[in-house]
């Protein structure tokens, strides 16, 4: 005698959609906080005078952050370990996790670049010892190494290791652990919204059916259990 | 969860308001009826809405008699706990406390059939589907208060003994099965289903919520995809400037035809509509608005709105209206603007000295002026899909499905946090057991659908 799910239609749901109201200047906060984070200080300062939305702290701050994510998105790792330890050397030190990230990048870019002998005595003299350390890092070693074995770089199963998004992560992390050490949030609030929209539908699942959203790129409502167009 | 976010906490308030209009105890739980065990309502000294109940096998001959609640415990996302006292025994009696699956039968101590779980207070074993069950604690018998417990996120189920936890009994419960159920032959008993507990459970709580945070974070959202939504935010704004500065970022395209719609937009928001004017002109073509008279005159609506404001005096508002406002073709009259806002609307704040002051004023108000610019961003966006689709149309392309569709009233980041909005809504509402949704339909002879009400096991 278990009750069954509820089930919510399209419309119905569409029409409840419609009347949910969300402030333009609560998103355009949400946004600012986002380019504040991510140190895209360009973009702060444009939206501000776009939008006329406040920020909550000193652009200028964002610079050094800036330089940092700049020198790791251009493929200038050694740089920005140089930038990073004028700022604060304590991040690097206290973080070895984060440093073996970008030596794996800094790896990495030498294999992009060609340079194999240099590569080579990199991993061996640099990031061999820190594999012996911790398995972890000796699987990413050996992930990065297994690159040179393609002919065509882009035919590796881990090809995705040279694409500018590996970069951003890169990027990323060490941003925030700079903040981290500023005492500032480390994370911006939109994925964080974006992350509890799919933990909140999975939730709901247990208890009624109705139009989900599977991909945020699109966006799309999709009602389960009925085939996409 | 509690999220310090001004639309999640506006969507809290409204489930609130609306389960207002029920009985207080739909938001506890409470006992199904039972033909042998006696159920009566106790006060919560604590809790004035939820009630703590006393239940009774008086019966002699029935032995093994087992009441279930009416809500199960996965209801709550972080531990689910329920406490039993019992108050009095037959000699070598039996009485059990447990979950089980929602129509659990009711002259079988819970632990005995599949999907449930149940703590005998003769032996102290632990059952689940079997007959003989497994060594796990204490017997318990009368004064004892026992209780029983369900992490959400894990599936743990355990049990209590005066306050102090037993240890976790079983794994991974599915949720469907965690309906509170307590069994006792002739005996009888106090039960709360919230608190205050004997067992400190806040502790627990506490864990539980940094741990379900912990998961949320561990979600993963890429930072293109982030990207490429605050960009299509942006552009769909017509914040054309720093859609520019994070273009190289996230890779996309600069959109026909943003700069001008920026550019006019932000001239809106401003309450400069000469500008606005000028803008869409320069780039549409000096001849944009003969084609486009709807728009034009919502323009000119905001302009004489705009005269008022700045504190311009009546002649030039007339002035104004005589010369620019007077045009109503049927094509004007047939759009959407001079349906949303008639023109006497706008005529009437001529007739107050004291405009800010009259039943009109919201016309004054920046949320009206923003309320304009968003409308023509719209019709700015329309235009330019329409004018690519006619493009690609002489270009014999393949026509897309997006193309064929409306330009969406909202961004993909707008429409991703309602929905967010709206599964949290929903899931409130569940959890405050309301069955219907539209306010309009809540009638006060909708009861929980809940058909178990009536039919005595």
């Amino acid at each position: 005698m278990s009750n069954p799910k509820r089930t919510v239609s399209k419309e119905e749901w569409e029409k409840k959609l419609k009347q949910v109201k969300i402030n333009k200047s609560d998103i355009n906060k949400l946004i600012m906080n986002y380019f504040v984070v991510e140190g895209y200080k360009d973009a702060a300062e444009m939206f501000q005078k776009e939008s006329n939305t406040p920020t909550l702290i000193n652009l200028e701050s964002i610079t050094d952050r800036v330089n940092v994510r700049n020198s790791v998105q251009s493929g200038e790792i050694e740089k920005s370990i140089e930038q990073v330890n004028d700022l604060n050397p304590e991040i690097l030190d206290n973080n070895s996790k984060l440093y073996f990230r970008l030596q794996q990048q800094q790896l990495i870019e030498m294999i992009r670049a060609g340079k194999l002998d240099e590569a080579l005595q990199f991993a061996t003299e640099e990031l061999a010892p820190r594999g012996e350390e911790n398995k972890e890092f000796l699987d990413e070693i050996e992930k990065t190494m297994s690159l040179l074995a393609f002919a065509d770089m882009s035919d590796s199963p881990v090809s995705q290791l040279l694409e500018s998004s590996q970069r951003q992560k890169t990027a990323s992390e060490l941003n925030a652990a700079i903040l981290e050490s500023q005492c500032q949030e480390t994370a911006p609030k939109l994925p964080t919204l974006l992350k509890m929209l799919m933990w909140a539908q999975k939730r709901l699942d247990e208890k009624l059916i109705y139009p989900r959203i599977n991909d945020l790129q699109t966006a799309e409502l999709v009602v389960p259990n009925q085939e996409k167009k | 969860m509690n999220f310090d976010i001004p639309f999640l906490k506006e969507a809290n308030e409204q489930a609130e308001r609306e389960v207002k209009k029920y009985p207080s105890n739909y938001l506890y739980n409470s006992f199904r009826n039972h033909k042998i065990i006696k159920v009566s309502e106790k006060r919560n000294e604590s809790n004035q809405n939820a009630p703590n109940f006393t239940i009774m096998n008086e019966s002699n001959i029935e032995h093994n008699a087992s009441i279930q609640a009416k809500y199960t415990l996965s209801d709550f996302t972080g531990v689910g706990y329920f406490e039993v006292k019992i108050s009095s025994m037959r000699n070598s009696g039996v009485v059990s406390i447990g979950l089980a699956h929602d129509s659990y039968h009711t002259s079988k101590q819970p632990g005995w059939l599949k999907s449930s779980y149940g703590w005998h207070s003769d032996c102290g074993r632990i059952y689940s589907n079997s007959g003989k069950g497994t060594p796990y604690g204490p017997t318990f018998t009368v004064g004892d208060v026992v209780g029983c417990g369900y992490i959400w996120r894990t599936g743990d189920l355990f049990f209590t003994k005066n306050g102090d936890h037993m240890g976790i009994a079983y794994k991974k419960v599915p949720r469907t099965n965690v309906f509170p159920v307590v069994g006792m032959d002739h005996s009888s008993a106090l039960v709360r289903f919230a608190p205050p507990f004997i067992f400190p459970i806040e502790e627990l709580e506490r864990q539980e919520l940094a741990l379900n945070i912990q998961d949320v974070e561990k979600i993963s959202v890429k930072n293109d995809v982030m990207l490429s939504l605050v960009s299509e935010y942006l552009a769909h704004n017509g914040y054309y400037n720093t859609f520019v500065s994070i273009s190289k970022m996230s890779g996309q395209d600069i959109p026909s035809g943003l700069k001008c719609r920026g550019c006019a937009v932000e001239c809106l928001r401003r309450g400069d509509i000469q500008g606005a004017k000028d803008a869409i002109q320069q780039d549409l073509g000096s001849d944009f608005f003969s084609k486009h008279k709807p728009l034009e005159f919502a323009l000119n609506c905001q302009e004489f709105i705009e005269i008022i404001v700045k504190g311009g005096g009546v002649d030039e508002a007339v002035d104004f209206a005589r010369t620019k406002m007077n045009v109503v073709t049927e094509e004007v009259t047939q759009s959407t603007w001079f349906n949303t806002y008639t023109l006497d609307q706008f005529l009437g704040l001529l007739a107050y000295t004291d405009p800010y002051n009259c039943p009109l004023s919201f016309l004054l108000t920046s949320e009206h002026r923003l309320e304009v610019a968003e409308q023509v961003n719209i019709y700015l966006l329309e235009h330019h899909k329409s004018v690519s689709y006619a493009a690609n149309d002489t270009k014999r392309r393949r026509i897309t499905e997006e193309e064929c569709s409306p330009v969406s009233l909202h961004s993909k980041l707008e429409y991703l946090l309602k929905q967010l909005v709206q599964t949290h809504s929903y899931q409130q509402r569940s959890l405050m057991k309301i069955e219907a949704e539209f306010p309009s339909s809540l009638d006060d002879d909708e009861v929980d659908d809940d058909d178990s009400d009536n039919d005595y096991y």
